[in-house]
């Protein structure tokens, strides 16, 4: 599976102690060039030089399409006063996630609300740090033999990273995990 | 074009906020918070009430991740 990634979730998880682990549950992950402009801190552009230069973060190109869906994402942002701040790295990022038929890596407020508010943006499938993590534990790429270690799975997110995650997305997340993986 | 919102998704996005501004609120390093210069300190202000890392980063006139690198240290959680 591949996915686009944007800014404020690159630099979260590149604080992440297991940040590596990004690799077991995607093949590769596109990013639009305004990503790539946000970048300063030595700890996430030493992370984004590692991943360009082993084909795992792939910048990529803007075609007309891609120019079309962002321009109209943008409107929707502009236009309704409710969406919380939307800028060119997640108008870019939503608009290649919809292009591509690929999840948007995000944990910004305003992509994930654009996407529950409008029909049109609704195939795009936000994932945040939360979602990621329970994949990765889902597939096994985190082990976790009970619900204690899947609860220690997201402290440790959350300890590396200051993260937290809203309180029933969280219980709701671990509940579905632990009935998947241990039946309870 | 500006969606009409659904009361119901209306209520869910003001209980996340709301949830979200109170964890910033109480985690929040009150006394780093205001031993910062004046720019410094009102942007991450601002990001305990809002949570728009962005604008709080121009505010700060850094970029995006060293702003994210003095959240770390104000103990501001990213709620999300």
């Amino acid at each position: 599976m591949q996915a686009v990634v944007d800014t404020c979730f690159l630099i979260d998880w590149a604080g992440y102690r297991r940040r590596e682990l990004l690799k077991s549950v995607f093949n590769r992950l596109l990013v639009p060039r305004q990503v790539l402009d946000e970048v300063r801190s030595e700890r996430t552009a030493e992370l984004v030089g590692q991943w360009l230069s082993e084909g795992f973060l792939y910048l990529a190109p803007v075609t007309r399409r891609v120019e079309e869906i962002a321009e109209a994402i943008a409107r929707y942002a502009i236009l309704n006063s409710r969406i919380p701040a939307v800028e060119e790295p997640e108008v870019y990022g939503l608009a290649l996630a919809k292009a591509y038929s690929m999840p948007l890596l995000t944990e910004n407020r305003g992509a994930v609300r654009l996407t529950q508010l409008y029909p049109e943006l609704r195939d795009i499938r936000v994932m945040r740090a939360l979602e990621v993590l329970a994949l990765a534990i889902e597939r096994r790429a985190i082990e976790a033999a009970s619900r204690e270690d899947v609860e220690k799975a997201f402290a440790e997110y959350i300890a590396d990273t200051k993260h937290r995650f809203p309180r029933k997305d969280l219980k709701d997340t671990v509940d579905r995990l632990c009935r998947v993986l241990f039946g309870s | 074009m500006a969606a009409e919102i659904p009361e119901e998704l209306l209520r869910k996005w003001r209980e996340e906020d709301e949830e979200a501004r109170r964890i910033r609120r109480s985690e929040a390093d009150w006394s780093f918070i205001e031993k910062q210069p004046p720019r410094i300190k009102a942007a991450l202000k601002y990001y305990v009430e809002a949570g728009d890392i962005r604008r709080a980063a121009k505010l700060a006139g850094l970029s995006l991740d060293e702003f994210n690198e003095l959240r770390k240290k104000a103990n501001i959680p990213v709620v999300c």
